[in-house]
């Protein structure tokens, strides 16, 4: 048997007193539902309501530091705030279609016969009633990987878009040795672009020619290591890397020896 | 997704209210309705007795049906057990019932769900366990809702409709004060 005996919860607020179809009896959006609201519930609500503050403050730093460093547009990195809405989503499901109108409705819309209409709204809300924990387990789930996504690549990254990135000027002309100057935004080249690691604004190709730039040639080691390798990381932004919209000459210090 | 999800219930809830009153019996796929005689039909006890609808006319009476494995019918099972006691004060016979198969779904038997979510209630005098006709539950819920009662008065008509006595008792109380 599938059912489990456990702790009532759930279910739908009504006020309706005359009805030829029910729809209206059951499933109200309702302050009445406060009845249901247990102490399972309260314990979701909570760890959701603190997993999803986490979320958001991170999704809102991230935009911030996305701000700070484009020069236009906002693209950022809402994977994290994405997998964030999809678990509030989740966590929407049992509630929705166990306890309200919606299943037996949609169901009825159909034009199923009686016998099937009753069989199939059964099936769909018995799984929701059912598979209630495991679906608000899975969105807690879900949201904490957003966070500890967003979270990594936070902690990671010295950009995080394509708008462009922000190096501390100290830190990248520490970290480039001398060297020869190379042409600005010469990402397909196999010589390291200086520029990228030493500027306050990093300039250059794409995802691949970041990469290259980061770790090929004499400047390899110094790449794995403190800014450089921050740089490197920093290249890995959409088409126009972290080189913002458009490639351009690189600024000031360029070039180191100046 | 969420914003429709939310807009889907509103919509549906908002659309429900259709006065009915004085009504026929309903046919086909149309719940009762408030004013409409009571349909007729059969239900079988925990003990074993089949009763109809019919034997209820002369009392006043709450035919409540549910799905054992609903938790909001579980948890009204638990409030109503907190109440029954007010119901048949005010001569009100509950009558709880299944609906047919549980919905075509395992739950537990009706005898087992009414003990454990009832407790010693389970045993009042004023309250009888069920299970629905297939004809039964077509009758009051051909949609299937969860977890939906119908009020009858003595001279068998529907005087009032919900659900989820959980959030309901307020206005079932009102209602079952005043049926004749």
């Amino acid at each position: 048997m599938r059912w489990r005996p456990g702790e009532a919860r759930g279910g739908p607020a009504a006020d309706l007193s005359q009805a030829r179809d029910l729809s209206g009896c059951t499933g109200r959006v309702s302050l009445a539902n406060w009845q249901y609201f247990g102490p399972r519930y309260a314990a979701f609500t909570a760890a959701f309501a603190l997993g999803l503050a986490w979320v958001v403050t991170l999704q809102v730093h991230a935009m911030r530091r996305i701000a700070r460093t484009a020069r236009a547009g906002a693209a950022g990195p809402r994977r994290g705030g994405l997998a964030g809405a999809l678990a509030a989503v989740v966590s929407l499901l049992p509630s929705l279609l166990c306890c309200s109108p919606v299943v037996p409705t949609l169901v009825g819309l159909i034009g199923l016969p009686a016998a099937t209409q009753l069989q199939t709204t059964g099936t769909i809300t018995y799984f929701f009633a059912t598979k209630q924990d495991w679906l608000l387990g899975g969105a807690l789930a879900l949201l904490a990987a957003s966070g500890l996504w967003s979270t990594r690549k936070l902690a990671r990254a010295a950009c995080l878009a394509g708008d462009g990135c922000e190096v501390p000027a100290a830190r990248g002309a520490a970290a480039a040795p001398a060297g020869p100057p190379e042409p600005p935004g010469d990402g397909e080249s196999d010589q390291p672009a200086h520029g990228a690691a030493t500027g306050q604004r990093a300039q250059g190709g794409g995802r691949r020619a970041g990469t290259r730039a980061g770790v090929a040639g004499p400047r390899r080691r110094a790449s794995r290591s403190g800014p450089a390798r921050t740089h490197r990381r920093c290249a890995g932004g959409g088409p126009a890397g972290c080189g913002g919209p458009a490639p351009g000459p690189p600024r000031w210090p360029w070039p180191p020896w100046r | 997704m969420a914003v429709a999800a939310v807009a889907v219930v509103l919509a549906v809830t908002a659309g429900g209210r259709n006065p009915a009153a004085g009504r026929a019996p309903a046919a086909g796929g149309a719940a009762p309705a408030v004013g409409s005689v009571a349909p007729g039909g059969s239900f079988t006890t925990v003990t074993g007795r089949t009763e109809t609808i019919a034997s209820l006319r002369g009392h006043k009476a709450l035919l409540w049906f549910v799905t054992t494995w609903c938790p909001g019918c579980q948890a009204g099972t638990r409030a109503m057990a907190g109440q029954v006691a007010r119901l048949r004060a005010a001569g009100v016979q509950v009558v709880e019932v299944e609906d047919y198969a549980d919905l075509g779904q395992s739950g537990p038997a009706m005898t087992a769900f009414g003990r454990q979510f009832a407790g010693q209630a389970h045993h009042d005098p004023g309250w009888t366990f069920g299970t629905a006709s297939l004809a039964l539950t077509r009758a009051y819920n051909p949609q299937g809702y969860l977890d939906v009662y119908f009020l009858l008065d003595s001279s068998g008509h529907i005087a009032y409709i919900n659900a989820a006595p959980t959030s309901t008792m307020s206005q079932l109380l009102a209602h079952a004060g005043g049926l004749t």
